[in-house]
């Protein structure tokens, strides 16, 4: 484990609002991508970690559908139960344990199976908040409603990060292919709960992606492409929403603030060339930012008219088109990292960034962003 | 080489068939003040969280949001693990990674279930549509299935299983965390009992139970200045399976995934003999019968001959290696929690705190995992670092 | 001292399963032809039924099809007392019911699947038996209602 952990090979199923796939199938066209990106065959992977959520699958324990096609038959798995980042980072955890080389990390969803707001629901407590029927759209509009106050984030300038969302996705082979649209056509879409338009919001869709880290990367050979993880951070806010500032991610600057430090970033605006962020909703996007301490929200309306959310640009703001561009539940945040790895590696397609060395990758969970997890990388 | 890891502390509630006194998030928050307590440390030392829960028995979805606090979690890591019956097992493996990694310092692991909310057959029915679904044979009936193999295979004899309860349920008295205790109850009272799926009888099978159980690891440092006689883990393994009940070859007799996760686990903590190097196991065992299955596919005795071990008394508290002293999961079977319990237990034995279900002398300790027809984990603890 | 009090909260939800390539071709098999199909794996040759895209063992993707019969051995047998909740009717089973493993010539793995006997006296591993099917097949493998010992 001379120079640390890499990713070595990123692989993921084309996104689709509904695929006639099934989990098991879309699982194994993550894998195999995966490993012949990483070239590596399954026999090399030490470790299985994935993740997927019971509910959404429809199925007790619902990994039970993928052991054969992730190599875990006569092999170890683990699964976390949350957003593909949070097992990405249990993984890191085991890889630096020093006794595993090769871990595979697998996360799948495929939100056209039932109602994803109706399973939402189920995450919130049953004495207090699930009766009311919160939500995780309800939660995040809550959400939005404060930052507008707060920062005065407009639904005119989410409206902008909605298009230039669906305007980076339309260049990113791997998104959704939602189409391109103007801020009346976000500003013009049905009101959900306010102030979020049905625009303002992620499509869900299918999908899986896979990765493999590895703590020997000097063993693979000059063909490899490492994208070494410098640090990462993860942590949970508080569940009551009356509980929490809403327009403070406390979780999120707490995770940020760990992987800055484990990776030595002391001016992330400075040194952080691009992020990959999971915004659900496009106000997120926006605090989000805020709270990684990336962007002046306050600002904003000046950045916007220019094209850009970040000041000067910097960092690039998910070229990749973003979840706002479809990125599957639980799929998202490592679906992130899959995007910073190859922007990173200079496969990024027309999409790609230039010249980015070091790079941020988030996952969310949760209602309201109740759970984050920050990986900083960088070639 | 990792870092040495020890447990410091464990911390359990009550189990029973309804602990209407509590929410799940109050029921973790239980086990894990008990176990803080125990480690002598505050939840201000706490780095990270892992939790274990198979959320969807009590009809919820994220479990980590509600009842992430109860554990310390509020603005820390905290990791959902959900593997079937392995969930408390692999969440116990988990958080020794998490330590081992060098990130963590101090990491607690909570396993919790709450069988008495929510409604566990329906979820327990929610299993693969296409095929399992049409052919439900539910928990009861998968064993009885794989034990009528066992009996005609290895001569295993309803009696024998029998005596597998009558020691848990007599262990089970000087546990006071355990759900189900019978001081009275004997060989013919469990061959009376009703029959739910041949041979399976209803007391040969676990109940469901609800509680809380969480363990603390540390990191060598903190372990040496923590803890008087801390749990080391010397080797952790774990193996998962096919996914239909029917690729699973003789699955109680053969056990493949448990075979190769024991001898993973042996070899890493240099045991050749296990019934000699082990001073007592915790294993997880749902229904009597898959005790003496278990015995086999851990190498305590040759093939055919796990009768003989609980015939002669073997893995009776007094025997050369006693088998779940805390009365295991056919005494207390929170989900979530149960693969935890087994780790816990067995370092409470390590520890020196069994009190009454005190084995004397344990240096070394087996604590084993099972759930979805034949997923397995083994860890073994030693009270020697070396 | 308060009272303790439940809640309750009913809660009702769908889902939209995808069957895939096999499981389609195997439900369309069964619904249409009343045979049913298992699938080989290229490496230990093991006939895998349900058939699925690989085998667990190998890790090689499987595309031979095999006529599996509709009569068997039993290989592992239980007979129900205690009804547990039919997951696709919601009602309990009535009991008491027979249940096997069942290997069906031409197959590798066990089905598992119901028996008409109930009495264990008459029960043993080794027993050959025969489906019994339904008049109308769906597609699904309770197309056959149960099985019959037959010897």
């Amino acid at each position: 484990m001379k120079d640390g952990i890499a990713i070595i090979g990123v692989g993921q199923t084309e996104f689709k609002e509904q695929t006639s796939e099934t989990i098991t199938e879309i699982v194994y066209q993550a894998v195999q991508r995966a490993l012949r990106d990483a070239r590596l065959s399954i026999g090399d992977i030490d470790h299985v970690v994935t993740a997927s959520v019971d509910l959404w699958d429809g199925l007790v324990a619902s990994n039970i559908a993928i052991t054969e096609v992730v190599g875990a038959v006569m092999k170890p798995e683990v699964r976390v139960a949350s957003d593909g980042l949070l097992a990405c980072y249990h993984a890191y955890m085991m890889l630096l344990t020093g006794l595993y080389n090769n871990i595979l990390v697998v996360a799948h969803c495929k939100g056209s199976m039932g109602n994803h707001y109706t399973f939402s629901n189920w995450s919130f407590d049953p004495i207090y908040q699930q009766k009311l029927g919160l939500d995780f759209l309800s939660a995040a509009a809550l959400q939005a409603n404060w930052c507008m106050r707060r920062y005065g984030i407009t639904p005119e300038q989410c409206a902008q990060v909605v298009v230039m969302s669906r305007s980076n996705g339309e260049k990113n082979p791997r998104a959704l292919g939602s189409p391109k649209v103007t801020v009346d056509d976000v500003l013009q879409s049905p009101l959900l709960a306010y102030p979020i338009k049905s625009l303002d919001v992620a499509p869900t869709c299918d999908g899986a992606c896979a990765m493999v880290l590895s703590s020997s990367v000097e063993k693979a050979g000059p063909s490899a492409k490492p994208v070494w993880i410098k640090g990462v951070g993860a942590c949970l806010d508080a569940h009551y929403l009356g509980d929490r500032d809403l327009s403070r991610p406390e979780s999120l600057i707490s995770s940020g603030k760990k992987a800055y430090k484990m990776a030595g970033i002391r001016y992330p605006k400075k040194e952080i060339d691009l992020v990959e962020l999971s915004e659900f909703f496009s106000y997120q996007e926006l605090l989000w930012l805020e709270g990684l301490g990336l962007c002046d929200s306050s600002k904003v309306s000046e950045t916007l008219h220019h094209g850009v959310i970040c000041e000067d640009g910097k960092p690039s703001v998910n070229p990749s088109g973003g979840v706002l561009s479809g990125a599957p539940y639980i799929v998202a945040g490592l679906s992130r990292l899959a995007e910073v790895a190859l922007q990173l590696r200079g496969e990024a397609g027309n999409c790609q960034v230039s010249e980015a060395k070091t790079a941020l990758a988030h996952g969310t969970a949760g209602p309201a962003g109740q759970d984050h997890c920050v990986f900083i990388v960088s070639a | 080489m990792p870092r040495r890891v020890a447990i410091i502390g464990t911390g359990q509630t009550k189990y029973s068939k309804e602990r209407n006194d509590v929410n799940q998030m109050e029921l973790v928050y239980k086990a894990t003040t008990k176990a803080l307590d125990d480690a002598e440390l505050k939840v201000s030392d706490l780095d990270a969280i892992v939790l274990g829960n198979m959320e969807l028995f009590e009809g919820r979805a994220l479990p980590e949001m509600w009842c992430g606090e109860g554990a310390g979690g509020y603005l820390k890591s905290v990791t959902k693990i959900a593997t079937g019956g392995t969930s408390g097992s692999s969440a116990a493996i988990a958080g020794f990674y998490q330590v081992a990694s060098g990130v963590f310092d101090i990491v607690v692991v909570v396993g919790w279930e709450k069988h008495s909310e929510g409604h566990t057959q329906t979820a327990m029915a929610m299993v693969d549509p296409l095929w399992d679904r049409h052919v439900a044979s539910g928990a009861v009936g998968n064993f009885a299935l794989s034990i009528s193999q066992l009996m005609a295979g290895r001569g295993i004899t309803e009696e024998q299983a029998a005596k597998v309860t009558v020691k848990a349920r007599r262990n089970a008295c000087r546990n006071p965390y355990a759900h189900l205790q019978m001081p009275d109850i004997t060989v013919e009272e469990v061959l009376s009992s009703r029959m739910l799926a041949h041979p399976v009888r209803l007391l040969d099978m676990c109940p469901q139970s609800d509680g809380a159980c969480a363990i603390i690891y540390a990191s060598e440092e903190r372990a040496r200045t923590a803890c008087r006689r801390p749990a080391w883990v010397k080797a952790v393994a774990t193996r998962h399976e096919q996914p239909y009940l029917g690729d699973i070859e003789n699955r109680l007799i053969i056990m493949r995934t448990l075979r190769a996760a024991a001898k993973e686990a042996y070899r890493q903590a240099g045991i050749s003999q296990p019934l000699r190097d082990l001073n007592v196991a915790e294993i997880y065992e749902p229904v009597s019968y898959a005790e003496l299955a278990w015995y086999e596919a851990l190498g305590f005795c040759d093939e055919g001959e796990a009768g003989k071990l609980i015939d002669e008394g073997i893995t009776e508290m007094g025997g050369q290696l006693p088998v779940n002293p805390s009365g295991g999961v056919l005494c207390s079977n929170p989900v979530g929690a149960s693969g935890v319990i087994r780790v816990a237990e067995a370092a409470i034995q390590i520890m020196g705190k069994g009190e009454e279900r005190q084995v004397p002398g344990v240096k070394t300790a087996l604590a084993h995992g099972y759930g979805v027809y034949a997923w397995a984990d083994v860890m073994i603890l030693s009270s020697e670092l070396g | 001292m308060n009272e303790l009090i439940n809640i309750e909260i009913p809660m009702a939800l769908r889902w939209q399963f995808g069957t895939g390539r096999h499981f389609s071709r195997f439900i369309q098999t069964l619904r249409n032809e009343g045979k049913i199909l298992g699938i080989r794996c290229p490496q230990c040759q093991r006939v895998y039924i349900p058939p699925r895209l690989i085998c667990g063992n190998c890790y090689r993707e499987m595309a031979e099809w095999v006529d599996v019969k509709d009569t068997g051995v039993i290989q592992g047998y239980t007979v129900y007392y205690h009804p547990i909740l039919d997951p696709v009717t919601g009602e309990p089973r009535p009991i008491p019911y027979g249940m096997a493993l069942i290997k069906l010539d031409g197959a590798d793995t066990t089905i598992n699947h119901y028996l008409s006997e109930t009495d264990l006296a008459k029960l043993r591993i080794g027993l050959k038996v025969r489906a019994v099917w339904r008049s109308q097949r769906r597609g699904f493998i309770s197309d056959i209602s149960h099985f019959e010992v037959i010897q």
